[in-house]
């Protein structure tokens, strides 16, 4: 059995001057959900493309499930669903036309799997409706099902929370998250709501201008994100003075705001705040605090960029 | 690849654009014959030179028309609408190769387009042979005439569907298909009559073009040479520019 699930070797896009991916070395385990972190334009939906053969790299490989040539990598697909940018319908087809359309064009046996799948993405009570007539969130879930229709072991999903509802997303997490841990599907998300991805996710890679700019597991992700205790006083400097001089400690960094975000003492509060006051300092703001998936991908990227 | 043609099939018989065509095109021979039937000068009754086989030789001509403006339109809806819809990328995605695929998607389109290209003329026949009988045509075989002129339908309905077919392969766009079809069709004779001037190989060449054939294809006195000819050359001009389609299909980047 492969361990992997899907690995790039140096893939690189170029469109004409614009390169589009730069020589990205990706790698998913088999049995986890990857969130797929970057902008808009960061090379996200090229990677999904050039691994779903919509599109062909100018350099590097694809290994899919450990096969790499062509003809292998499209037999390889067979065992993939795919949903990328936008939900991917005959719009004049019903929810359950739809998916017989796929079912058909995949031989997957059986006419009740489409009535099984339509349950599984809570779109059995559509009936005659088009899929031109469907909500945003009611595509993306039909586009899941889709995706789902020949029990595919690798799922790619590029933003299937767009248009949900908050309840829609909330069902879409608790979906992905039972395809994962009870049927073992390993799946490659990308989404915009990093907040939302946070809870899901167990490994991530953050992509920026088209090079991979990390890859790390959620527990890693947990360390890096660091706490720390705020501290914001009225004489900075001369807080800064009190904290290495009284705590010994060189944990901690003033930031541009002339607050002071201490990495060391969290489980002391208590300690802190004597210190400083004991020092005559006015405490003006002071409290617990941590990054979150958000700062940390901004901060990966340079800041002052959004997602 | 009978999976991929079930499935093509599956969405053509729900493609509403096929259906109106169809629609359409039974409509307006059913109306043709019955004009035809009506129209008497003397206002008494049905007039008594029109035949079926009348019938069917006028809309074999009529045909010509039908052939490159309806099958331009399900082209545009059928193979380019996948690009708009996005399903094209699914079906990239779905584990058969590129040239599998769009082999299939040529072959249920070619057959589509056969299917509607006949309905004028076996309407305009089975009608007409209902209202006025179905005559016949001095030196001519009745059966033969028929069954050539439905074989030479096919035929043409079968090359300008391939080259439709690789048109909208190669534009992706429904507009742009429609567009390009409509104006490549209704100046290619007068290209081709230009440019035969200057350049006698191309006069040569059109004379032998579906373009051209297909304007005389309607003759029920057509020689047993030119019948083999507007068989054969229909048939390599389908296979050819489904091949066409292919080659454009495996090297296109789908966005």
């Amino acid at each position: 059995m492969n361990e992997f699930v899907l690995r790039t070797h140096q893939l690189t896009k170029q469109y004409k001057s614009q390169t589009a991916l730069d020589r990205v070395d990706l790698s998913i385990r088999q049995g986890t959900i990857y969130g797929f972190i970057g902008q808009n334009g960061a090379g996200k939906s090229t990677l999904m493309k050039l691994v779903t053969g919509l599109a062909f790299p100018t350099s590097g490989t694809v290994e899919l499930f450990g096969s790499t040539g062509s003809a292998e990598l499209v037999k390889a697909r067979k065992r993939m669903g795919v949903s990328i940018e936008n939900p991917a319908l005959y719009p004049l087809l019903t929810a359950s036309e739809n998916l017989e359309a796929h079912r058909l064009q995949q031989g997957i046996p059986g006419r009740e799997t489409v009535k099984r799948t339509l349950e599984l993405v809570g779109l059995s009570g559509t009936g005659r409706k088009k899929a031109r007539n469907f909500s945003l969130g009611m595509k993306q879930r039909l586009a899941l099902g889709v995706a789902l229709l020949g029990s595919p072991e690798f799922l790619i999903l590029d933003e299937p929370t767009n248009g949900l509802d908050p309840m829609g997303v909330v069902e879409m997490r608790d979906l992905l998250t039972k395809l994962n841990r009870e049927m073992g599907i390993t799946i490659l998300i990308s989404s915009h709501i990093l907040s939302e991805l946070h809870l899901l996710a167990t490994h991530y890679g953050i992509i920026h201008k088209g090079k991979l700019l990390e890859q790390l597991t959620s527990r890693e992700l947990q360390e890096k994100c660091r706490q720390f205790i705020h501290i914001k006083v009225d004489r900075p400097e001369r807080a800064a003075a009190v904290i290495e001089r009284e705590l010994s400690t060189t944990a901690f960094e003033v930031t541009n705001d002339g607050s002071i975000r201490l990495f060391a003492y969290l489980d002391r509060p208590a300690t802190v705040s004597a210190a400083l006051v004991g020092e005559g300092l006015a405490l003006e703001q002071f409290m617990p605090m941590g990054e979150d998936l958000e700062s940390y991908f901004t901060s990966r990227i340079g800041g002052g960029e959004h997602a | 690849m009978l999976n991929l043609l079930r499935s093509e099939w599956y969405k053509l018989l729900r493609n509403r654009s096929f259906w109106l065509l169809l629609s359409l095109l039974f409509v307006s021979a059913a109306s043709y014959v019955l004009l035809n039937y009506f129209d008497d000068p003397n206002d008494g009754g049905a007039l008594s030179g029109t035949t079926g086989l009348d019938m069917l030789t006028a809309a074999l001509g009529g045909n010509n028309y039908i052939i490159k403006i309806g099958l331009s339109v399900l082209a545009g809806f059928y193979i380019s609408g996948e690009y708009a819809t996005g399903t094209i990328k699914r079906a990239v995605a779905s584990g058969y190769s590129r040239a599998m695929y769009i082999t299939a998607k040529m072959i249920v389109f070619i057959f589509g387009s056969m299917l509607a290209a006949l309905v004028f003329p076996v309407v305009n026949l089975a009608l007409g042979a209902m209202l006025f009988g179905l005559g016949e045509i001095q030196g001519v075989s009745e059966t033969g005439f028929i069954l050539k002129s439905f074989a030479l339908t096919l035929a043409f309905a079968a090359a300008f569907g391939a080259v439709t077919g690789a048109i909208a392969t190669l534009l992706t766009d429904s507009g742009k298909t429609i567009g390009f079809a409509f104006v490549f069709y209704f100046f290619a004779d007068g290209l081709y009559v230009m440019a035969g001037r200057h350049l006698p190989f191309i006069k040569t060449l059109y004379e032998h073009s579906i373009f051209n054939l297909i304007n005389h294809y309607a003759d029920p006195k057509m020689s047993a040479a030119r019948f083999a000819e507007s068989l054969y050359v229909p048939a390599l001009v389908a296979i050819a520019f489904a091949a066409v389609a292919v080659a454009v299909f495996i090297r296109k980047e789908i966005k």
